[in-house]
């Protein structure tokens, strides 16, 4: 069994709303994957993040992690081995201070101090945060915060990262470094990665893309396959990777391209084999 | 004019009162305040006043600066103390007219009444000047565990108090945009009669209201994410440290104490 | 209606003078906004582009030199009054604008602006009803609850509450900030087209470089609270190791352009868009150059 987050046929719709923001969903996620759910605002994709934490119950359907299903009685267990990221830096922030936001988690798990001291140093050494343990969150930028989120996480050992849009408040500075410092994590941890974005520049960097459209699962693959469909992306109200956008912009210039995926560094190689083909 | 207001707000200059323990000073400004009320004479107000322009020079923060920043307070203090003043009785009666009197009693009192209030704010402005509130925060909770025994949630309090304080700023910045942004589509703050300022608030509550509401429940939802379940048994990361220094304010405001029982007598 | 010019004369603003919280936001600006152009203005985060935006609006004054807008004048001395008038005809949308909403009704809401500088019930709600029209926004949903909208339109209303003051400058602080990839597109091809077709002056405060270089005619670079930089995006993005410099992120097209260059292809003049890259390039592919 390699599938570490199993979910079949869930749906839910929220109490004052008629339609299913989820809808009869099944899929898998293999563990040490990083899985990207895109879809548009109001898609569906944050629901299903919260369902297989548990922070909401479920209409129909069923979702295992690590084999055991997420139900009222084990939910504390299922949240142990799962960390969270959430979109808005602010709100998420507990504690007064850098440390003391890194220790909330630790002191929620009745870990004894000295261990305490040990875990939020070494955390915030991960993310490069050492200097600031002290500040208030008021003294740092959107980027920062967001580190601090992931060094909460860290300091719990969790299998699992879930990322809500996490990077969509930053800008693009804080933006790039934290999908860097994701990367260096996820190596460093095993972690299996959840990321939820309309991102498609984050979403190519995944294993495996699951597209949600209007609470439905509307595709699923590689990135390669599901990022050459540049009509559907555009059509589920998403972006084109940058690749792509050239080739599609070569196409109207009457100009033959590859079928197949092309991202920038390939389309870089590709232009250059060309030119030297005409000299 | 309220952002000249120091009262609350943390200056770090770093001064051997920063270093203090915050449970020594929340304690002593505490203890300071109430042997106040004991000062019954001049030399004993005296006495005391310049204690606190020791204790005030000891932040290193500019005098001139904390001057201005507690100026708008005492306004208020005056106001109270003109009211006092004009409806005391006692000793030779200086001034009537109607229900007011001005009397010899009215004003000596009127005067040490001032004096008391000064005092405090000034004691109580040096507090939060040297203190972060998350160590006044800390240093509530420390002082109030003994109420755990008697079934006081003090834990949860703790952390209540240690969240509203850590969003204050957050919920300010807030508040300043949406009033940028009121102020844009043409609300006027500073003008009008007193029903149309209190209308051109509304603008202003609802958007934060809903704000707060939002972020409470976001920050509700992360927390749970985080484990959060409730204060039974979490273990604490921030310890406060008592020092020798922290044993010798405690000394040195003894020793004030026994100078003041001395002047009373005077 | 008056279409006025933007002028700043060694303006500088400085927060909580003569405490020790005593910030300085902006150092010498001199810089002239034309009417009816786009411009942008970009800098990493705190280089005082939103303090520049809030003096623009007359949300605050400089605490030393001058303002022209027009034909006012606003510096240190100016009063409320003075002020107050920038905000109707200067209209800034904020970043998360849907936060300013209060109103029980989406069209009551829009109408809030413009009843405030003094139209008649029935005048304002006309223009709401125009405003609406001018953004998408469908009539259907003039009754309805603002909180009831999803987010782009929630943003579409906030964004109609200050058009609907006729402004004729229009400021934008990061108007696409947490919208999907299909609301951004939209949300930047209405300000465009409300630019050429409306005649508005727009200012647009951004972090995303790609919206600079398409949309904008003159870029305004900021760095420490100083004008850095000013020309047309051209100028600004064919520089990849200055725009590090100061903090700035290279647009994936100059990035693209940039890397092809060192393989061989040249552009002339540098391209700005997707399209000018592909025409350039297929121009070199079929001449063999």
């Amino acid at each position: 069994m390699t599938a570490i987050i199993r979910a079949t046929n869930i749906s839910y719709h929220y109490p004052d709303e008629t339609n299913d923001v989820i809808h009869n969903l099944s899929f898998e996620i293999k563990r040490g994957d990083w899985v990207a759910i895109v879809g548009h605002n109001g898609s569906g994709k944050s629901t299903l993040a919260r369902a297989i934490d548990g922070l909401l119950e479920l209409d129909q359907g069923e979702i295992f992690v690590n084999d055991q299903l997420v139900a009222q009685e084990n939910i504390w267990e299922i949240r142990k081995q799962i960390g969270f990221v959430f979109q808005n830096p602010d709100n998420q922030f507990v504690g007064a201070t850098v440390a003391d936001d890194v220790a909330f988690g630790l002191e929620n798990r009745h870990m004894p101090r000295n261990e305490m001291i040990e875990k939020v140093n070494e955390a915030l050494e991960m993310v490069e945060m050492s200097q600031f343990a002290e500040r208030e969150p008021a003294a740092l930028s959107g980027g920062q915060k967001q580190r601090v989120a992931l060094a909460g996480v860290v300091a719990m050992r969790p299998d699992i990262l879930i990322l809500d849009e996490a990077t969509s408040m930053l800008d693009p500075e804080g933006r790039e470094s934290i999908l860097k410092l994701l990367q260096q994590l996820r190596q460093r941890y095993h972690l299996t990665v959840i990321s939820i974005t309309h991102d498609i520049d984050e979403a190519a960097m995944a294993d495996e893309i699951l597209l949600i459209d209007d609470g439905r699962l509307v595709a699923k693959g590689v990135p390669n396959e599901i990022l050459m469909q540049g009509d559907r992306l555009i059509e589920l109200g998403l972006d084109v990777p940058y690749g792509e956008k050239i080739k599609r912009a070569l196409v109207k210039e009457d100009l033959q391209t590859p079928t197949e995926y092309m991202d920038s560094n390939r389309m870089v190689d590709w232009l250059w084999q060309k030119l030297n083909l005409t000299k | 004019m309220f952002s000249k207001v120091l009262f609350g707000r943390y200056v770090p200059t770093n001064s051997r009162i920063h270093q203090l323990d915050p449970r020594a000073k929340l304690a002593l400004s505490f203890y300071f305040i109430i042997i106040i009320f004991f000062a019954n004479n001049w030399i004993s107000y005296a006495f005391l006043a310049v204690f606190t322009l020791a204790v005030i020079l000891g932040t290193r923060v500019k005098l001139s600066f904390f001057w201005d920043g507690i100026k708008p307070l005492i306004w208020i203090i005056l106001f109270t103390v003109v009211l006092q003043m004009l409806f005391s009785s006692g000793g030779h009666t200086y001034w009537h007219w109607g229900i007011f009197t001005v009397t010899q009693f009215g004003l000596i009192n009127g005067g040490y009444i001032f004096c008391r209030f000064l005092l405090i704010i000034c004691m109580s402005t040096v507090l939060t000047l040297t203190t972060p509130p998350l160590l006044i925060a800390d240093a509530v909770e420390s002082l109030m565990k003994p109420l755990v025994k008697i079934k006081v949630p003090v834990y949860e309090i703790a952390l209540m108090l240690s969240i509203a304080l850590r969003f204050v700023p957050t919920l300010l910045d807030e508040t300043q945009k949406i009033m940028n942004a009121q102020r844009a589509r043409g609300v006027d703050f500073g003008s009008g009669s007193i029903w149309k300022r209190i209308k051109s608030v509304v603008p202003i509550l609802i958007p934060l209201f809903i704000s707060a509401f939002n972020r409470a429940d976001e920050l509700a939802t992360a927390m749970e994410a985080r484990g959060y379940r409730g204060g039974e048994g979490r273990t604490k990361y921030r310890m406060l440290k008592w020092h020798r220094q922290d044993t010798l304010a405690c000394i040195l405001m003894l020793v004030v104490t026994i100078i003041l029982a001395g002047v009373r007598h005077y | 209606m008056v279409v006025a010019e933007i002028e700043f004369n060694e303006v500088g603003f400085v927060y909580q003078p003569g405490t020790p919280f005593e910030v300085s936001a902006l150092r010498n600006i001199n810089l002239t906004i034309e009417s009816n152009s786009y411009t942008a203005i970009v800098g990493h985060t705190g280089s005082g582009k939103s303090t520049l935006i809030q003096l623009l609006d007359g949300l605050l004054k400089p605490t030393s030199g001058r303002l022209l807008i027009g034909q006012s004048q606003i510096d240190a001395n100016s009063t409320n009054r003075q002020l107050a008038q920038l905000h109707q005809h200067i209209g800034i949308v904020f970043q998360f604008p849907e936060n300013q909403l209060f109103e029980e009704t989406v069209i009551k809401d829009i109408a809030f602006g413009p009843k405030n500088f003094g139209k008649s019930e029935s005048q304002a709600r006309e223009l709401a009803l125009e405003a609406m029209e001018l953004v998408g926004l469908n009539a259907d949903l003039s009754e309805r609850s603002p909180f009831e909208l999803s987010g782009g339109q929630m943003r579409r209303v906030a964004i109609a509450g200050v058009l609907a003051m006729q402004p004729h400058t229009l400021i934008l602080d990061e108007p696409t900030a947490g919208l999907d990839p299909r609301g951004q597109r939209e949300i930047m091809e209405l300000f465009a087209s409300l630019q050429q077709q409306q005649h508005l002056t727009v200012i647009l405060v951004t972090h995303q470089m790609e919206d600079a270089a398409q949309y904008a005619d003159k870029i305004v670079v900021m760095n420490h609270g100083e004008v850095v930089k000013v020309g047309t995006p051209r100028d600004i993005f064919v520089d990849p190791i200055w725009l590090k410099n100061n903090h700035l992120m290279v647009p994936k097209t100059t990035a693209f352009a940039q890397r092809l260059q060192q393989r061989g292809f040249s552009f002339d003049p540098f391209p700005l868009t997707v399209a000018e890259l592909a025409q350039q390039i297929k121009q070199q592919l079929e001449s063999g150059s």
